[in-house]
């Protein structure tokens, strides 16, 4: 159920961005099939259903089909630790935050793979630089989250969510939550980071040449992602399902939990289409350039300044 | 904990089955029209010259094995992390949580810090190495020889 | 139930093992490596070892198989070769396989195995984060060490390899 929920959510999030983004850009954007122009997802996923599935006769094809459906799967399994609302996730991993560094670093594979396996040089470049990308900005998100372990003293997520009962991490670790965000803007490489899929250059990159329903999940997996880095941002520096329970009862509450939560994860997606509105897209060698000489140094020295002042507080 | 990796591996095998069956089930009923134009790789209408797999860039794989070093240092840090705050305490709250652990050698926050400073200096003197010898860089000079593919 | 886990990673570990021995195509060889390692995993797993498992899982599979994926990459057109895979040296690599084999079995008879009623695994984390700083701290210390030396000597060889490059562009 959960995971029907999370699909429905991404799905509909591309007519959120839609929309959004004309908005932001002064244009209409989809509006014609249902009120606002709701229903064009479900007509974007018919005609996805229904278009020919063409695997290349030059590609690999065990390969080709495996890369789409491995980015699906590692992100809605990252899901499994997410905790909606207190006690409300699959499970309860003591080492949950481990679990998802994991599971992003399996989503290497998807790309490069069906760049691999496409046997088509933009989709080679594109994937060979979507895996580099992936894989520099990976370290600098674990980086930057081990701030946030260290305050809260646990990988768990439901404790690090009680450990922000007094204050919110994103206050006291608001370098480190400017990092996360942006290394997990470049591991969904969403613009200003889509230098993988950079159309105007390599013509949708690494998926060049997929098309009906397995470009379909690399679209909806990319979805999925940008709905797991807001959710756990929420989580992890805005205090997850906490906030104000209106005084309700004990069987209320958990719905209002969610609520928050849900609230404070779609704030955070609305920020991400507002920077794809707004951002130009850099070169590739400033994006790694960016990384390693700015962000590596920042988290490091991040992490060291939260061990500092933790213990200078005591 | 048992059971909750069963929760996984059951919501793993949901997640498998909702990934793959759209792909399978409507592979019935979606339509098949091969043509010749079809056949080759798009390069935006250009007929394609040479291999695909073209020489690129070793820096792709340097980016890799600098990924590995570092990954391997997050690793061994975020144990760091975990119990950092319980040793500032002197470890009482350490005690709690890891029973049979009582051999904790008088280490208190600060010597705790400092361990792990030095093995973040240790770790930033090769970051700093790499930085000075312009292996950070992504264009370089010595890449002038042939022409390398982005 | 655990047997039956047991088995099953166990099964797919060897099973994919012997796809990657016997497979003439090298992606497909270091592809199936995913499922061998990530069997390990999961036999950790069942063994309690969770930070173990997923050091597994994120350092094998997410960092070592792409390294060596881009290492078939760069070498050119290696994954299209088909046909017979040409073992040039038959007896020798029987003559290894063989006392490899010998001392791995030798190990096995000899080693006496301890068994423990198997306890409800706890989080490792923590314990593993004390050793690390008290006990151990000497050779946590010195993977550091061994860290910043693999990093040095990746850069001086591929920066060696570079240099080769633009002397001779060929």
């Amino acid at each position: 159920m959960a995971l029907g929920g999370i699909l429905t959510v991404a799905a509909n999030l591309i007519w959120l961005e839609r929309r959004l983004l004309a908005l932001w850009q002064d244009r209409y954007g989809p509006n014609r099939v249902g009120p606002f122009g709701l229903f064009q997802t479900i007509a974007d996923a018919i005609k996805m259903f229904l278009k020919e599935d063409w695997i290349p006769p030059f590609a690999d094809k065990a390969v080709f089909v495996l890369a789409p459906c491995i980015i699906n799967a590692t992100a809605l399994l990252s899901f499994a630790v997410i905790p909606f609302a207190p006690g409300v996730q699959v499970m309860d991993l003591g080492a949950g935050l481990l679990f998802l560094l994991a599971m992003s670093s399996l989503g290497v594979y998807s790309v490069t793979l069906a760049g691999w396996a496409s046997n088509n040089k933009y989709a080679l470049l594109g994937g060979l630089r979507a895996s580099a990308q992936m894989l520099s900005y990976e370290v600098y998100m674990s980086l930057s989250l081990m701030g946030v372990v260290l305050m809260a003293g646990s990988l768990n997520l439901s404790e690090i969510v009680k450990a922000q009962e007094g204050m919110w991490f994103c206050i006291p670790q608001c370098v480190g939550m400017a990092l996360f965000f942006i290394a997990g803007i470049a591991e969904t490489h969403r613009l200003p980071f889509d230098l993988p899929e950079a159309e105007a250059e390599l013509v949708a990159g690494f998926h060049s040449e997929y098309s009906s329903m397995k470009f379909g999940m690399f679209f909806i997996g990319e979805y999925i992602g940008i709905t797991l880095i807001s959710a756990l941002t929420a989580l992890l520096y805005f205090g997850g399902w906490s906030g104000p329970l209106f005084g309700l009862s004990e069987n209320l509450a958990p719905f209002v939990q969610f609520g928050w939560f849900a609230l404070k994860t779609f704030i955070l997606i609305g920020f991400f289409i507002l920077l794809r509105a707004s951002m130009p897209r850099p070169r590739y060698d400033q994006l790694i350039e960016f990384g390693w000489k700015a962000m590596l140094p920042l988290s490091l020295l991040n992490l060291l300044v939260t061990g500092a002042v933790v213990l200078a507080l005591e | 904990m048992y059971e909750q990796y069963a929760h996984v591996l059951i919501f793993g095998m949901i997640a498998t089955v909702i990934v793959v069956a759209p792909i399978v089930l409507f592979a019935l009923i979606r339509p098949v029209r091969p043509s010749s134009e079809k056949l080759s790789p798009y390069e935006c209408g250009e007929r394609p010259v040479g291999e695909p797999w073209v020489q690129f860039n070793i820096r792709y794989y340097v980016v890799c094995i600098i990924f590995i070093v570092f990954e391997v240092e997050v690793l061994f840090m975020l144990p760091w992390a975990v119990v950092f705050n319980a040793f500032r305490d002197g470890g009482q709250n350490l005690q709690a949580a890891a029973g049979e652990l009582k051999n904790l050698q008088g280490a208190t926050g600060l010597i705790v810090f400092l361990e792990m400073l030095i093995f973040l200096v240790v770790l930033a003197v090769g970051l700093a190495y790499v930085w000075a010898k312009g292996h950070l860089e992504w264009i370089r000079e010595t890449t002038k020889g042939p022409e390398l593919l982005d | 139930m655990f047997d039956f886990l047991f088995y099953l990673f166990a099964v797919i570990g060897v099973g994919a093992a012997l796809f990657v021995a016997f497979t003439p195509n090298v992606v497909h060889a270091a592809l199936a490596l995913v499922p061998t390692f990530g069997s390990l995993a999961g036999l950790y797993l069942l063994l309690g070892a969770d930070f173990i498992a997923v050091t597994q899982v994120a350092i094998y599979i997410g960092a070592i198989l792409v390294l060596m994926l881009f290492g078939i990459m760069y070498t050119h057109n290696i994954a299209r070769l088909s046909g017979e895979q040409v073992t040039m040296q038959v007896g020798a690599g029987l003559v290894v396989a063989l006392i490899t084999l010998f001392s791995l079995v030798a190990a096995v008879i000899s080693t006496d195995w301890p068994v423990r009623e198997l306890s409800e695994p706890q989080p490792t984390v923590r314990r593993l984060g004390v050793l690390f700083l008290t006990d151990y701290l000497l050779p946590f210390e010195i993977a550091s060490v061994l860290l910043l030396i693999a990093l040095v000597g990746a850069v001086v060889i591929s920066h060696s390899v570079q240099a080769g490059k633009s002397k001779d562009p060929s």
